[in-house]
Parts: structure tokens; sequence; C-alpha cells
């Protein structure tokens, strides 16, 4: 590294303290859990300051504050304007959010509901999909805390994301879904201020002038409306977005753990927070080439411009920032995750008369067994965040249309959803092969709308809606 | 094959890897290998690529040695090299050179983006303005506008649908 302006000894120690405080918040909050749904779902019972909290505190993740700066060094002002729009995911889900608690009062996951509304061969699909998203996200927050050290003190990437995951892992271990909401909410006000900090600092000791008269001449393409590669981004990242949030279990849990009549408050308020923050987080690496600052790799560019414009001190704060970002994020993932594959594989699949004791206690091995697998896939850094996150948008924009339409028509049949899921996906990956990472999703969720619309029109499943109200078991 | 044809060969060989690569510097092997890690051939479809410089074993030395050698090297990468610039100029011959980028010692890659359309070539140099590295060519070629109108429109199109459904089904929603 040519700028690391923590020492490794610093790095160390704002480790272990870190380390130590999420830990022991993790094991306090985890003393109240007694059931299943404590562990997994809170107690079903989380307010609006919470709620709104966990959400943002979860979609600000080391993607916001890493991949969006990355984007933004890649693509230019696209970048930055697709990225931020990824807020449409948390807006648009959140008549969603109020309608799901209403339909399904009792379930755990969203792999339940695509369960019962289309049945095993679309569950199966689903879960697929759901989780290789899940692990690509997993490891990208992994790489993020090995990146980040790295950045920030030069220590070497193997063992700050062996560190950082060993952290996270613990407090989500000891206190559940509880503690990742409460951790959450810590977050989210030390993220908020800190971004705000960095982005008035950048602007003040580089100004727009600058920024915009360099890029101009050194990176003209950076600021240019017709980046062909960045206009293909734009729509590309919004369903990436929409998809990651529609499908995946973290933000279904959240829906099913809010009290009634919260989720769609909730989500609607942290979605226009979060709307500006990945323009400030953009701007910060704009400003990098005019500051002399060509990161190693384009994931690094967003922590080494503000450690640079912070100074030694304001680099530990961006190291408090951007560890906060995705430890929020991790956490939730791995609760999640969890979540589906103890509910949804195990109890679906292989015990279907498990106890709920034994499945809390399941639960916990999966989040460390999670842990475990993330770790030994994030040893070969094989790609940078923002390539690797994009690889998964192929997974998840093929589910939105089956999300949305299963939510609100009754015509809509699991046939038709299984083929979206799966020619929608493998369209994606092709176009990710063939043109580049910055088209995968735009690629999936076209083909899935097709296939959805067709479906809609040759055939019609009168779906019965009482059959989510209790949650029918797999025959 | 006579031995005569082959020495020509292998004289041809030569000067013509070198003419298009630049492996000498100077007189001498250079030092460091300058890679553009997306490929030799790859042509680069958004502006943006990466270059490597691995350091060789032999050349490299540790800067914490106070700290011992096995826990330093598990802690960070410090190998350090000769290279203090990284010019980027539009001809071989560097007499265009549009970016001038300056490299610390333990620097190993870099990323670097916002190209236009044409050929550059990249090459390593050190305080002396002496190159230390081979020199690399990366041609960039952004994709057709055709193209991309395509998919811009498509996913325009998808978007606003997405849109119209949402505000007309599911904010309209009453239980």
């Amino acid at each position: 590294m040519d700028y690391n302006p923590i020492s490794i000894n610093t790095a160390l120690i704002l480790l272990v303290i870190f380390g130590i405080v999420w830990i022991f918040f993790g094991w306090w909050l985890g003393r109240k859990n007694k059931t299943l749904d404590d562990f997994m779902l809170a107690g079903r019972n989380v307010g609006l300051a919470f709620a709104g909290a966990t959400a943002m505190a979860t979609w600000i993740t080391s993607n916001t504050t890493l991949v969006a700066p990355q984007l933004t060094y890649e693509l230019g002002i696209w970048g930055m304007v697709g990225y931020s729009l990824a807020a449409l995911g948390l807006i648009l889900f959140a008549p969603m959010a109020k309608r799901i608690k209403e339909l399904m009062p009792e379930g755990y996951t969203c792999g339940d509901f695509i369960r019962v509304r289309y049945g095993k061969p679309a569950w199966i699909a689903f879960l697929i999909v759901s989780f290789c998203y899940a692990m690509g996200w997993l490891v990208s927050l992994g790489m993020a805390g090995g990146v980040l050290l790295d950045t920030l003190s030069g220590l070497n990437y193997k063992v700050g994301m062996t560190v950082i995951l060993a952290i996270c892992v613990s407090y989500t271990l000891l206190g559940g879904l509880r503690a990742v909401i409460a951790t959450d909410y810590v977050q989210t006000i030390i993220i908020i201020v800190g971004v705000l900090i960095i982005g008035f600092v950048c602007y003040q000791s580089v100004g727009l002038e600058s920024v915009y008269e360099f890029n101009k001449e050194k990176h003209p393409e950076l600021l240019s409306l017709l980046f062909p590669a960045a206009m293909m981004f734009l729509f590309n990242n919004i369903f990436f977005g929409i998809g990651e949030i529609f499908h995946s279990n973290v933000w279904w849990s959240r829906a099913l753990a809010f009290r009634p009549g919260i989720g769609k408050k909730a989500y609607l308020l942290s979605g226009f927070l979060w709307l500006p923050i990945p323009i400030v987080t953009g701007f910060v690496a704009l400003a990098a080439p005019s500051l002399g600052l060509y990161p190693d790799s384009s994931d690094m560019v967003g922590p080494m411009v503000a450690a640079k414009l912070l100074g030694d001190i304001g680099a530990i704060f961006v190291f408090i920032v951007v560890f906060s970002a995705l430890a929020s994020s991790l956490d939730s993932l791995l609760a999640a995750t969890s979540d589906l594959v103890t509910r949804d594989i195990y109890n679906g699949l292989i015990d279907k008369a498990a106890s709920k004791e034994k499945l809390h206690k399941l639960s916990k091995l999966v989040i460390l067994g999670l842990g475990v697998v993330t770790w030994i896939l994030c040893l070969p850094k094989i790609t940078t965040l923002g390539a690797l996150l994009n690889f998964t948008g192929a997974f998840v924009a093929s589910t939105i249309w089956p999300i949305v339409l299963g939510l609100y028509q009754r015509r809509m049949s699991g046939n038709f959803v299984t083929a979206a899921f799966v020619l929608g996906t493998t369209c994606g990956l092709i176009g990710y092969h063939m043109i580049g990472f910055y088209v995968a999703a735009l690629f999936s969720c076209i083909t899935s709308f097709v296939i959805c619309m067709v479906g809609l029109i040759v055939k019609d499943d009168k779906f019965d809606w009482q059959r989510l109200k209790h949650m029918e078991k797999m025959q | 094959m006579t031995k005569k044809t082959m020495a020509v060969f292998l004289f041809l060989l030569m000067f013509t890897s070198g003419a298009l690569g630049n492996d000498q510097c100077g007189t001498m092997q250079c030092p460091l290998t300058l890679e553009l890690k997306e490929g030799k051939d790859e042509i680069i479809t958004s502006g943006h690529f990466n270059l490597i410089w691995p350091v060789k074993e032999a050349l490299s030395k540790g800067e914490r040695e106070d700290d011992g050698p096995g826990i330093a090297d598990a802690l960070v990468d410090d190998e350090t090299h000769a290279a203090t610039q990284l010019l980027i100029a539009t001809d071989q011959s560097f007499s265009q050179v549009t970016h001038t980028i300056p490299i610390h010692s333990t620097k190993r890659k870099i990323s670097l983006t916002g190209f236009s359309d044409g050929e550059y070539y990249a090459r390593l140099f050190d305080g002396h303005n002496e190159p230390v590295s081979n020199t690399v060519k990366v041609k960039v070629k952004h994709h057709s506008m055709g193209r991309v109108w395509i998919i811009f429109t498509s996913g325009a199109v998808l978007f606003a649908l997405l849109i119209a459904y949402m505000v007309a089904k599911v904010f309209r929603h009453k239980e």
C-alpha cells in the first residue's frame, strides 16, 4: 500500500475493542431470547425507531461505503446515480412489507411464501437463487473487511478478513435478530454522522470545480452522460437493488418481525434517508484522481480518499464507520440466511417434525457453519467487490416479477415462476460473461418478466390467499 | 532448419519482441514486468483497467525487520521496488504523455479509470526517469452506442412497467 494512515498495532487494537464491545452487546441482548420467535424474529414486536434504523443500517452495507465509490470510480456519474437509485428497492418494498405481514402473520421466511404460493419446484429453484445470492453477499462482506484493513493499515487481507468475520459471527450467534437490530440502531447513527462528515470534508478540501476540471481532462468518460458501460449499468443496478430486497429473507424477516403497521413506514423512511448516501460516498471516489490517489483495486478507493482527507486520526474514524456498515449487514445476512437454511431446508426437507427448541439450536450451528464457509470462500480474493456483487444480480433480478405478482395476482402459476427463476438467472449469467457485470440483472429481469407475462395470459392458478394465513406444511 | 536460418530467425524474434514490448531497460533486462491484469490482448470496453507488476523475489527487501520476519510476512505486504512513477502515453515513444502517476515503492498494482477510446502505452520509471519495466499497450474501445441504446431503452421500458404496476396495484392496494 502506498498510503496506510493507521499502524498495524492501532488497527489490531481497534479490532479488539470493537470485537469486545459488539460481542458483549450481542451476549447481553441475547439473554432475553427464550424461544425460536425471539431468536429469529426478535419476538415479532419491533417498533418504528428500531425498524427504520435496522432497515437503513442493513442497506448501508460495505457495499454503500466501498462498492458505491468503486462503481463511481469505474463508471462515473451514472455509477453514482445508479447506485443511489437502489434506494427504490426499499421504497417499493414498503407497501409489500405491509402485505406480507397481513398475508402470513405466522410466517418465518420468504421461502415459506414461495413454497405455499407456488409449490415445491418453484420453492427449490428459489432457494438455490436465494442461497447463491446470500453467499455472494456474505463473501463480499467478508472480503470488504479484509480490503478495509488492507487499505487503512496495510494489514494482510486474510488476517483482517478473518478477524472481522469472527467478530460478526460471534455476536450474531449470541444475540440473534434482537442483537442484530439493536446493533444496527447504534451503527446507523455512526454511519450517517460519519458519511456526512467525510462528504463535507471532501467538498471543503477538494471542491466540486477542481474535481470536475481534473476529471474532464484526465478521465473524461467519468463525467460523460453517454458513457456506454455506465448507461447499461443504470437500470441494471436499479433492478439489482430491487431484486435484492424483494426476494431476500433479510427484508422479509424484518417485515415479519416489525409490529403490525410499522413495516411500510419503516421501509419508506429508510429508503428516502438512504437515497443520498451513495451520492456522498460516490463523490468521494470522483475526487480520488484529483488528489493523486489511484487505488490498487477500485474497491479500495472510498476509504483511501477518506483516510487521506481526514488524516491519521480521521482514518480511525473511517475505520469505525466502514466497520459499522459492514458489521450491520454481515450480522443481518448471517441471521436471515440461517433462518432460511433452518426453516426451509432443514425443517422443510429433512426433519419436518423438528421441535422449535431443536430448530433454535440448529440455527446457531448454521450461523457458525455459514461463517466458516464464508471464510473459506473469501480467502482467495478472486475478484473485486463490485464484480462479485453484480454477479449475484443475475440471480436476484429473476425474482422481482414472481414476488410482486405472487403477492397481488391470484392467477400467477408456479410452473411459470420456476421457469422465470431458472431462465432469468441463466440469461443474466450469459449477459454477465458475454457483455459485462453491468447487464446481468437487467437481462435476468427482462427474461423473467416475459415468462411471467406469458404465464399470466395462458394459465389461471386461482390461488386461495387463506392458504398463506396458517403456513401449510410441505406435503 | 540450418544453423544460419535459426540464427536469423532468433535475431528477428528478439528484434521484433523488443520493438513491440520494450522488454529492455537500457541495455539491461527490466527489473519489473508490467502486465495488463485483464489479459494481454484484452480490449477494454468500459474505460477501466488494472495494471500489475509483481516484484521478483531477488529484488525485494523487507522494511520491517525489527518486527521479526515471520510476523511481518503474515501481517503486511511490504516488498519494495525501484519504480517511482507510472507514465501513460498515447504513443509508444512516450512523447505524448497523458498521465504521470506517482508510485510508492511497495505498490504492486493500480486501478485506472475513465479512459476514452484509443490506444495507450504504460510504463514504470524510476526517480531518474529511467524505465524499470516493459511497455504495456492498452486498447480501449467502448461498447457500440447501438447496443447501448437497445439495452438502455429495454431497461427504461421495463422499469416504467414495474413502476406503473406498483403504483396502480401495490401502493393502492386495500385489504
